[in-house]
């Protein structure tokens, strides 16, 4: 049964129950062959992501308005799915890939961008794939190199991108570029461009090996004057920034899936520790085991808290961007690392049988690693986070009265 | 050893054909079976013959696991799983 949050709609709730009737008649036997029998994880998680689309649960489907062949399920539905999913351990990263592709046109794309790159992405005709990352840009995302300039009704792109997921398969890329140097101190200088894959100029130079179970054609891209419609700009010239940034949280939001894992390797703590016999009883009976628990048990409920918490802001309308862009970093940075703590914890509970590749829980530990620098890395959104907060005025009502210093009162008759 | 006792003892050694170093839960046996008392009186019965370790909690058992006495008793076990199908025939082109 789903753990229905008190908040969530009559949609909503019905939306969980359709969807975790899917993840239990489609997705787990999926998972439970490859465990069984081996197979190729990547022709795996196309099965599983073609599967989500024939059902219509891609989460690009979910987020997107019915005129552009969505369900409009908000934020709250897209996180429904991604825990969901989360929770059998199977990867569909074509489909996340997309959604953060596609985010920009999705949140800023005129009726015609959405009419042509949203409707058949929605529909999984299509792929996308967002491009931050460059050989000399990682955590600046701001100090992108890649070139942008005007010729005619065309724009010409020139540069470089690294670590760009599936991007060789991909039929949009989501690219930002420099328009403008000297608008770079006030964030001016960037502009986001929607570039068919397959234009002339474009190269995969290299697929880099991964770590972890995650199959992503992961690669380098050159761009040699890419000769792009000045109809595929999302907003205006200067606007890059913004759109890059407030796309990102679309980002953040998909970490949904930790909770999902979460609950899968909080189950087989709870098996393992239930019907391990050390010292002539369950191992679940000793308190170090029983702490253990705990620790996972507190990191998935405060995890799914947060969440969806954030997604019923989005959903209401509620969302102050400004504060929000932090609140989703620390929500990201909060899920990502817990999900690496409760991996621990849960190795330490099964042992020896917790390092076979039959229980999920090494590839989990490296899988939240890689989360902890996608997306903008946590250390970088610590930053951000921590600077937002000196940016505020003090709110002196919280102050000890030494910090209050004179008031008015005193001052009255000086 | 009656039949009932010989189908809960293969059920125990086929489970030991998934993992190893855990007990089964008395009422999955049960589920399994269909049965109940039965499946307590085999495995009290089994227990007796140094088939199957219990774990029971104030007077009843809750968990069992084959012992080596009983998988001698079962004869071959196959603990395959989770290598792929393929894993017996590379393991054996590799020379083990």
């Amino acid at each position: 049964m789903v753990d229905y949050m008190p908040w969530w709609s009559p949609k909503s709730r019905k939306f969980a129950d359709e969807v975790e009737a899917f993840v239990d008649s489609e997705l787990i036997p999926i998972a439970m062959k490859l465990q069984e029998e081996g197979g190729d994880p990547w022709s795996i998680q196309w099965q599983a992501s073609k599967l989500c689309i024939e059902k219509g649960f891609h989460p690009l489907m979910v987020l997107t308005e019915e005129k552009y062949g969505g369900t409009d399920q908000g934020y709250t539905g897209y996180t429904i799915l991604n825990e969901e999913v989360g929770r059998c351990m199977l990867n569909i990263n074509p489909l996340l890939t997309s959604v953060f592709g596609a985010g920009p046109i999705l949140l800023y794309g005129t009726d015609a961008q959405k009419e042509e790159f949203l409707v058949p992405l929605v529909k999984g005709e299509k792929w996308a794939s967002i491009t931050v990352t460059e050989p000399d840009v990682g955590n600046d995302a701001a100090g992108v190199q890649m070139n942008a300039e005007k010729d005619g009704d065309e724009w010409v792109l020139n540069g470089w991108k690294r670590f760009i997921t599936l991007a060789a398969l991909s039929d949009y890329l989501m690219c930002y570029a420099v328009t403008d140097p000297s608008m770079k101190g006030i964030h001016r200088h960037l502009t986001a461009f929607v570039v068919e894959r397959r234009s002339p100029g474009i190269t995969v130079e290299k697929i880099n090996k991964l770590e972890g179970d995650v199959e992503m054609a992961n690669s380098v891209i050159r761009f040699h004057d890419v000769r792009v419609p000045a109809k595929n700009m999302i907003l205006e010239p200067g606007d890059g920034w913004t759109v890059m940034t407030s796309a990102l949280n679309i980002e953040r939001m998909g970490i949904a899936g930790v909770i999902g894992q979460g609950r899968c390797l909080l189950e087989t703590a709870r098996a393992y520790a239930k019907r391990r016999v050390q010292f002539t009883e369950p191992v679940s009976r000793f308190e170090a085991v029983q702490l253990r628990m705990a620790e996972i048990k507190i990191r998935i409920e405060t995890a799914r808290a947060m969440i969806y918490y954030l997604a019923d802001l989005l959903d209401k309308g509620e969302a102050d961007m400004f504060e929000f862009g932090a609140k989703s970093s620390a929500a990201k940075i909060y899920c990502t690392t817990a999900l690496g703590e409760i991996a621990t914890q849960a190795a330490a509970i099964c042992a020896g049988d917790g390092y076979t590749n039959e229980f999920s829980i090494y590839t989990t530990i490296k899988n939240a690693l890689l989360m902890q620098i996608a997306g903008g890395s946590n250390d970088i959104l610590r930053i951000f986070i921590g600077r937002n907060e000196f940016i505020k005025d003090v709110d002196e009502r919280y102050l000890p009265r030494v910090l209050k210093g004179v008031t008015k009162e005193e001052i009255q008759d000086l | 050893m009656d039949e009932f006792e010989q189908k809960i003892l293969k059920i125990l050694a086929k489970e030991f054909e998934y993992t190893q170093g855990l007990h089964v839960e008395v009422l999955k046996l049960q589920k399994l079976t269909g049965m109940k008392d039965e499946v307590n009186a085999a495995l009290e019965s089994l227990s007796q013959q140094d088939m199957v370790t219990l774990y029971t909690e104030k007077g009843k058992i809750k968990l069992a696991k084959i012992t080596w006495k009983g998988l001698n008793e079962y004869g071959e076990v196959s603990l395959k799983y989770g290598l792929g199908k393929a894993f017996y025939e590379t393991y054996a082109k590799e020379g083990y």
